[in-house]
This record gives structure tokens, sequence and C-alpha cells, in this order.
């Protein structure tokens, strides 16, 4: 899957998933800042990419993943393997 | 079920978009024996419940809880917070069916509970 | 399927900490990893039971402490021996009653099926039967 094609389909689900306008994810904009996340959202955040993207997020990785830059990295780096 | 044994309702009163009651809980109800013992915490699902006391007060029908759709408890209620408390009831009724957004708060505006969900009446 | 533990009577104290009157689970069986199923027969004098009929908030109580005995025995199958977790619901999602609620007598049969474990909050489905039908499904997250 083409890089870009994996970002607007991560931006679409989430935005979706947490309603927010996706003009609103920017590569460099924080997670749970911009979809409002808290401790319950979050788990929910982290099932919905390990399902639409068929990846695993251990929870040691979660505090890596920070800007939605470095979860297009994270899918793209896991879904090459 | 529970009205008058873990909860007492105080007073209710109309708001803009539905109605408030002020209710107070029971801290030497025997749930918090087992809930749990020498750490009494308010139950969930007893949020939940007194949440339906409250709508089938104003819809004066017995009712079913039939659906959740999400029900989040934000804070853990314990009774001693208990003296205090407003359930926020705002609902509509279609046919049959009570659809109820609600919230548990304290008079700090601190956030126990949201609740939305239908319930069916008998 | 492999069965690895059944617990029952008073071993169920061993998963969870409530206690009378609001322990609402009374077997607990783990199939594998991600599965378990619990189980709950309904005595008349169950505080939830209102002339002889289970309520609904009962049935939800017995769905978060059949997940809290699972994360409690899975946390005991890798760390070994301990006290049972504290688990608080922290969210239900999609509950849906789907027969009528079960009455006293009736055998509660509800499988868990762990999805996703963030920190300390494990998300899970549930499904609750009485012989064949079921009564009530819902997710929900835990947190511990």
């Amino acid at each position: 899957m083409e890089k870009q094609e994996l970002i607007d389909q991560v931006n679409e689900v989430l935005a979706e998933e947490f309603e927010v306008e996706v003009s609103e994810i920017t590569p460099d904009a924080n997670i749970k800042a911009t979809l409002q996340l808290d401790s319950l959202s979050l788990v929910d955040m982290v099932a919905l990419i390990e399902s639409t993207f068929s990846v695993k997020i251990q929870n040691s990785e979660l505090s890596s993943i920070q800007t939605f830059a470095n979860l297009y990295d994270f899918i793209s780096a896991r879904m090459s393997k | 079920m529970l009205e008058n044994k873990y909860f007492y309702i105080n007073s209710s009163e109309a708001t803009d978009n539905g109605h408030s009651f002020s209710i107070r809980l029971d801290a030497n109800h025997p749930v918090y024996n087992g809930h749990f013992p020498g750490n009494p915490v308010s139950p969930g699902v007893c949020s939940i419940e007194m949440i339906k006391e409250c709508v089938e007060r104003l819809v004066k029908s017995d009712s079913i809880l039939v659906s959740i759709n999400q029900c989040r408890f934000i804070n853990v209620l314990t009774p001693d917070k208990g003296d205090n408390l407003f359930i926020k009831v705002s609902s509509s009724l279609e046919d049959s069916i009570v659809k109820v957004s609600s919230t548990i708060v304290d008079a700090n505006d601190i956030v126990y509970v949201t609740f939305k969900g239908e319930f069916q009446l008998k | 399927m492999d069965i690895i533990k059944v617990y029952k009577g008073e071993d169920i104290k061993k998963l969870l900490n409530q206690r009378s009157p609001i322990l609402m689970v009374d077997t607990f069986e783990a199939v594998n990893d991600e599965v378990c199923i619990a189980g709950l027969t309904i005595n008349a004098d169950n505080m939830f039971c209102v002339n002889g009929g289970f309520k609904e908030p009962g049935l939800i109580e017995h769905i978060a402490q059949s997940a809290s005995a699972f994360v409690t025995y899975r946390a005991i199958q890798t760390q070994g021996d301990q006290n049972p977790l504290l688990g608080f619901i922290g969210e239900v999602k999609k509950f849906k009653l789907q027969s009528p609620l079960p009455c006293a007598g009736s055998e509660l049969s509800t499988t868990i099926t762990i999805q996703s474990v963030v920190m300390n909050i494990t998300m899970f489905s549930a499904e609750t039967r009485v012989g064949d039908s079921v009564v009530a499904t819902c997710q929900m997250k835990l947190s511990v």
C-alpha cells in the first residue's frame, strides 16, 4: 500500500470513529489532543488501528506514538514485515 | 428496586433540557459489605439503575433497560461523596421506547457517570 | 479446546474481590488466553432479584465480574499467584437485551472474549446465555 494511501485511510477511519474533521488530522499534531482521547477511548483507537491494518501495537510501543506521523510510520513499518 | 434503600430522591426540577434529580446515597446499604469489604465503592450498575428509576418517575411507568449505546464511569463514586449528587436526565419518547441521555454529577460539577441508552416501557 | 482450569464455590473468591450480597459469579472456566466462560445460578434472594425476576443491573454486574475474574486469572497465569485485582467498569457499550430477563433459578452462562489490553484497561465483548437463548450481548472496558 502506497504511503499516501495509508495516510488517507488512517485519517478517514480515525476521523469517523472519533468524530473530527479529516482536516484537523495533520502529521505533526498530537493524537490524544486532536482526537481528545482519554484512557478509555485510547483503547478504542488502538483496537481500531490493530483491526483495520492487522498490526499489533504493544503497550511498550504506545509511548513512542505521539503524533500522527509517528502512527503512519509505525503502521507502514509493521505492514511491510 | 433501589429507591429508598440504596439512594433517596430529595427533589427534582425541570431544567432547560430535561430534569435534574437531587439525590443522596445511603452509606449503610448492605451492598457496601461486598463492594468491597473495607473499601466501599458505589457499583456502576447501581448508578445505571438509579438513572432508570429517575426516568421511570418522569414517564410514570415501569420499564426495562433494553440497550446502552454508551455508559462511561468517569470518576469512582463512593458513598462518602453521596450526600449531594444530581442525576440529570433528558429523554424523548418514541412509541414505547424512551431514549435517554443522562449524567450523574456532584455540586462541584464533577462528572461520575455519562449514559446514553434506551428503556422499553412496560 | 483445552479447558485450563475450572473455579467453583469458594475458589471463585480467588479471582474476585466482590463478596455477598453482590458476588455475581459462581463458576469460572478459562477456555484459552482470550476466551473464558463464567456462570451464575440466580438465587431468589439475589440482591438484584425482584419478585423472582432477575434485573438488568444484576446481569451487567455478572458480565463485568466474569471479565474481572478473567483479568485476575490471566495475571495469575503470567505473574503467579496473587490477590484478586480490583476491577471497575470503565465503560459499557452496545449493550443489547435480546430476550426477556431471566428468572430466579435460571443458570446464566457468559462468554467473555478479550479484544484489547492497553495499560490497565481491558476491552472485551460478552455474550450471556440461558440455555440456548442469548439474553444479552455487550462490549465493556474494565479498568484494574
